[in-house]
């Protein structure tokens, strides 16, 4: 039964793979400011601080700064970054504790009448790439390249002190001398991130020369075989972020073994709505295959990615 | 329906995804056809049990670390902390250890009824029902067990917290403290189980050895066969455990006699939510039919199974 149930789903999905619509998120309705953004007072510019010169040295402090126990804040801006919906509206609670589902540092939520006016939070894994607010909410480093860092005094109600992010989110803190601290890590994090990307870039394209020429390609090892198999359960549980780490390690590996695995992040980051990595992954799966049947249809998607990116 | 899963499915993974249900498909056309509920997913797997700054949870300290009491019976440990009950225990299941979630009463500990897990009866505030909550011993085994104060004033001042799955809140400390204990011991015994696991495994190798160089395959015999029949139609009565047991006894007459036997005893425990002892059967399986069809897709349920209590 189940089998039989398993093909249709895959009967439909052909089809709806050959249709290639529906995935795009319908926009509609406007961007309400709430409380975040407006009159903004910067009271502090980020500076290199001083001990502090590695990323990894600046995620290391922002682990400790986060989740040493105090609370701290996130706004959601505009509410629509994570979310089709505007979740930040009340009447969308259930959307948002389906966003932060599996949170380790969540502890409140605060509604001013129908509004959420801000998230409490004690804690998030600060990883790699990103802060985890929760596993299908993360703030990506790789973001940051779009802002300028700055403290600002916070208008809005809770707290004092805030770091937007445009009307994607904003951290909020109690005191000046921890919003500055996040600052300056994020600023150190910032510094490092063109640099970083153009390494990473330049070593993968080398590669996907060398794989290329091959004439017999490589195999998937069974360790990348462990996570490729991992990350497809993960994914079908709707554990996004999880699933992506996991296709990650796969490529970690060998990055260029199993192309499927940046096809399936990049559709994994657009279902995060984080489609400028989405759009990274489907152009290093091109790269890899352009001849593949389903080139037109993923370059198809970039464009679709691009249009959405810029609302 | 997430359409980045279909796709997932779709474009990928194709030769692993479906082959492994159709030759799940095969097997239980095989063996009468019992199994087909066998094969659906899982439960929600806890993603991450600490947050990245290892300690336990953000907001929290750690007020007492369970001791190991290998002088003491599980009965013993119930005993325990049946005596040690005072004051109230509040529960906030899956996600809900957040303030904002309803907590709930715990009104009593069934530690018999379920070999697999802790049956916790609760009643919500404000409701009459009494309902039943299933804490399953694989799901402990990411998890660092302490007894953590919050710094927050909810119900219950000294929580136990099974990120992702639920938080006991007890008024009581010595309660907290037994309970504690309490899973803690369950959480070494199946470590303790894993290792006997492992052991026996090696002492099967050079049993499937004989088996795979024997040119004629032992028969079933009849007593065999009437277990396994027996095993079958409790398993399409959805009576897993039993089938379980029944499958366990036919095996212990003739370990070698019919190694599918071992494939289908592995998606039992699974179902039955015993993902060590699955991957304790599916690796009997694979020790004695190494180059059977699906011994591909058994393999990926061992990844995926691991999944579930490895960190």
């Amino acid at each position: 039964m189940y089998q039989m149930k398993d093909a249709f789903r895959f009967g439909l999905c052909v089809f709806i793979m050959a249709v290639f619509s529906g995935c795009a998120a319908s926009h509609t309705g406007g961007y309400a400011p709430s409380g975040a953004g407006a009159a903004m007072e910067t009271v502090y510019q980020p500076q290199v601080p001083p001990g502090i010169t590695t990323p990894e040295a600046a995620k290391a402090d922002l682990n400790v700064l986060l989740n040493q126990g105090r609370r701290w804040g996130i706004n959601l801006g505009s509410g629509r970054y994570y979310s089709e919906v505007d979740v930040t509206l009340y009447a969308n609670i259930a959307h948002l504790t389906e966003l932060t589902k599996g949170s380790t540092g969540l502890t409140n939520r605060t509604y001013d009448g129908k509004r959420l006016v801000y998230m409490i939070f004690k804690g998030a894994p600060v990883l790699d790439d990103r802060i985890e607010l929760a596993p299908r909410m993360s703030f990506f480093y790789d973001d940051l390249s779009e802002y300028t860092i700055a403290v600002t005094r916070y208008t809005g109600t809770g707290y004092d002190y805030a770091v937007h992010f445009g009307n994607r989110l904003s951290f909020l803190f109690d005191y000046l001398s921890e919003a500055r601290r996040f600052a300056d890590d994020l600023l150190v994090i910032q510094q490092s991130l063109g640099k970083e990307h153009e390494e990473r870039q330049a070593r993968f394209e080398a590669r996907v020369a060398e794989y290329r020429a091959m004439k017999v390609k490589p195999q998937v090892t069974e360790e990348q075989r462990k996570y490729i198999v991992q990350a497809n359960a993960l994914s079908q549980r709707k554990e996004y972020s999880n699933a992506i780490d996991l296709y990650r390690k796969a490529v970690d590996v060998d990055p260029v073994s199993y192309p499927a695995a940046y096809f399936n992040m990049a559709l994994l980051s657009g279902q995060m709505r984080q489609y400028k990595r989405a759009i990274m992954y489907m152009k290093q799966y091109l790269m890899l295959e352009p001849d593949a049947k389903d080139a037109r249809s993923a370059q198809d998607k970039i464009y679709e990615w691009e249009l959405l990116m810029t609302r | 329906m997430g359409i980045a899963d279909d796709q997932i499915i779709e474009k990928g993974k194709i030769d692993m995804y479906m082959s492994r249900r159709v030759s799940i498909f095969i097997l239980c056309v095989l063996t009468a056809a019992v199994l087909a509920g066998c094969v659906t997913a899982p439960e929600p797997v806890m993603n991450r049990s600490s947050n990245a700054s290892g300690g336990l949870t953000p907001g929290y300290d750690v007020v007492y670390y369970p001791q190991i009491q290998t002088d003491k019976t599980w009965s013993q440990v119930t005993v325990d902390l049946r005596q040690a009950i005072r004051g109230t225990i509040w529960i906030y299941t899956g996600d809900d250890y957040l303030a904002y979630s309803r907590p709930a009463i715990v009104k009593h500990f069934d530690f018999s009824k379920k070999p697999n897990g802790l049956e916790i009866h609760y009643q919500r505030v404000g409701s009459n029902d009494i309902k039943a909550f299933t804490l399953f011993y694989y799901q402990l085994m990411k998890v660092s067990l302490a007894t953590q104060i919050g710094r927050d004033g909810r119900q219950g001042r000294y929580a136990i917290i099974i990120p992702e799955i639920l938080t006991f809140r007890a008024t009581d400390l010595t309660t907290a403290q037994r309970l504690t204990d309490a899973l803690f011991f369950r959480q070494q015994q199946v470590k303790n189980a894993m290792k006997q696991y492992e052991e026996q495994l090696v002492r099967f190798e050079p049993v499937a050895a004989q088996y795979r160089a024997l040119a004629v395959k032992p028969a079933v015999s009849e007593e065999q066969r009437k277990l396994f029949v027996q095993a079958n139609a409790l398993a399409q009565q959805k009576e897993y455990g039993k089938a379980l047991t029944q499958y366990e006894k036919a095996i212990a007459l003739e370990r070698t006699a019919y190694p599918e036997a071992y494939f289908n005893m592995a998606l039992l425990a699974a179902q039955e939510h015993r993902p060590v002892t699955a991957i304790f059967y599916m690796r009997h399986y694979l020790l004695l039919r190494p180059d059977a069809k699906d011994a591909r897709s058994g393999q990926d349920k061992i990844y995926e199974w691991e999944m579930l209590f490895q960190k």
